[in-house]
């Protein structure tokens, strides 16, 4: 990303700010589904400034199969609700105005994902904090009215019951069937446990956020501020979300119970422990639908760069494993 | 003997892990040298065991089919009878992995047919998890994808790649 070319860009939808001039501009290590970049600028001749992020598909297409826009879309869509989320600014079909895209710019939220911060020596008290913001936000998550904010405009609305789980089954099924480079006997075994388990006791079609974890959500000063990577969200059982935080070891925050008694306490959601089982085992599949069509970029004639073939190997192998263990195979 | 190739990807990768990253400031460049070091800790390996896990998981497989094949309570199965037929063809062709040592690429195609259709199997018989006539069949199926599993994560672990502490409670479950 050239700092010429996004001032350029940022000049050209900001125009109020004279002398606009981007000063930095730092990939993001980590989060792999697309590139993410903080860019700083400042104007008046440098007295005033601001941080802006950038998400952008990579140049052959994001890791997950869901579009960009729709990222987006969920951000506008919770943006001023009861669920913290970066305001975003600008969303871009046009590749040519950064050279790369498409792009969407939101507001950079002011803080830390670092769990290297979150789990150093003497932050006890941080961790039990931010654990029970953690399950309080959750909460808000789930009980928030999802019509309301127009989400059901633009995801898939299940019936309570099965077709919660069995919905979204079928989404990474097909994802993967599309993109596979393998045969792959263990997610047939998988598939076939997660088809004839899916819940029926459903409590509430929820806004189920999809990838949750400690490293996606920022805080600062103690407190959690804004919940990222909206990019895996659905409608769905809200008890898919504890699965995704406890396989990502939310509980390294707080014991398990005292997470769901916080839960339950401000959200009103009973917790539903054989769901939660279920869901973990979801959790693998759905990695492996993820992570492992990637491996599906590498043919005859063109090949990503190395990092693509460490997630697409990396992950894929662990989570059967896991997933199988988790199904006593 | 001249460097094998297992030798020559050992050095390659020291030689990453020793002088170049340690010397690399850009992180995303230090985190895409780190990708680099744990493919080609993946292809040591696969220098060294892919082809004997190859030959193996065919030979497994092609056992697996055989006893498939001729099993009654399968056989009683409606859904079975194309699938029969699969496995039939199937193992009416000769082995790459029962004869003189392959070539790596035809060993690993003639193996990804055999996963493919042990797919179709499992699709068969864990549709039917009711049936108490094909319990043994499932048992033994499930035992093969464990196995072949196994052999897998020889060759992948040295990828992997977390995100998070995996629950432990979870894990032991």
């Amino acid at each position: 990303m050239e700092p010429e070319v996004l001032t350029e860009y940022l000049r050209g939808r900001l125009p109020a700010r004279p002398d606009l001039q981007v000063t930095g501009a730092k990939r993001v290590v980590g989060g792999m589904s697309r590139e993410t970049w903080f860019v700083d600028f400042e104007w008046n001749g440098g007295t005033e400034s601001e941080s802006v992020t950038f998400r952008i598909d990579h140049e052959k297409g994001a890791v997950v199969p869901v579009p960009l826009e729709f990222e987006f879309r969920v951000h506008q869509a919770l943006h001023g609700t009861q669920v913290p989320v970066a305001e975003p600014y600008w969303f871009e079909h046009d590749k040519t105005l950064i050279g790369q895209g498409p792009f969407y710019v939101r507001e950079l939220v002011e803080g830390t994902a670092s769990p290297k911060y979150l789990y150093a020596e003497g932050q006890e008290a941080l961790r039990e904090s931010v654990g029970l913001q953690f399950a309080e936000l959750l909460g808000k998550v789930h009980t928030l009215d999802w019509n309301a904010a127009g989400v059901g405009d633009f995801m898939e609305v299940p019936e309570l019951g099965p077709e919660c789980a069995l919905l979204e089954l079928r989404r990474w099924q097909r994802n993967l069937a599309e993109h596979q480079s393998e045969p792959l006997p263990v997610a047939a075994q998988l598939f076939a446990y997660l088809e004839r388990e899916a819940p029926t006791d459903v409590e509430r079609v929820a806004l189920v956020w999809g990838d949750v974890g400690i490293g996606n959500f920022i805080f600062r000063n103690d407190n959690i501020v804004a919940l990222t990577d909206w990019e895996q969200s659905h409608l769905g059982d809200p008890m898919k979300d504890w699965a995704s935080a406890l396989w990502r070891g939310v509980d390294n925050l707080l014991p398990r119970e005292k997470l769901f008694e916080e839960y339950e306490r401000t959200s009103g959601i009973p917790v539903n422990l054989a769901s939660i089982d279920y869901y973990l085992t979801f959790i693998d599949a759905e990695y492996v639908c993820t992570s492992h069509p990637i491996l599906d970029r590498f043919t005859n004639t063109e090949v990503p760069d190395v990092t693509f073939a460490r997630l697409g190997m990396g992950i894929p192998w662990y989570c059967m494993d896991h997933g199988m263990t988790m199904i006593g195979l | 003997m001249r460097p094998t190739q297992e030798q020559l990807l050992r050095s390659v990768r020291e030689s990453l892990s020793d002088v170049v990253i340690p010397n690399v400031d850009d992180s995303w460049a230090r985190y895409v040298a780190k990708g680099m070091e744990k493919i080609l800790l993946h292809l040591e390996q696969r220098a060294a065991h892919e082809h004997e896990f190859l030959v193996r998981d065919t030979i497994e497989l092609r056992a697996l089919f055989t006893a498939l094949a001729s099993d009654e309570g399968l056989a009683a199965a409606g859904s079975f009878i194309p699938l029969a037929a699969d496995l039939r063809d199937t193992l009416d062709q000769p082995a790459l992995a029962e004869g003189d040592p392959p070539d790596a690429l035809a060993l690993l195609e003639e193996n990804e047919r055999h996963r493919a259709l042990l797919v179709d199997v499992i699709n068969v018989v864990e549709a039917r998890d009711a049936d108490t006539a094909l319990a043994a069949v499932r048992e033994s199926v499930r035992a093969m994808v464990r196995d072949e599993l196994e052999r897998d994560l020889e060759l992948a672990r040295p990828t992997f790649m977390l995100f998070g502490p995996p629950s432990t409670k979870a894990a032991a479950k």
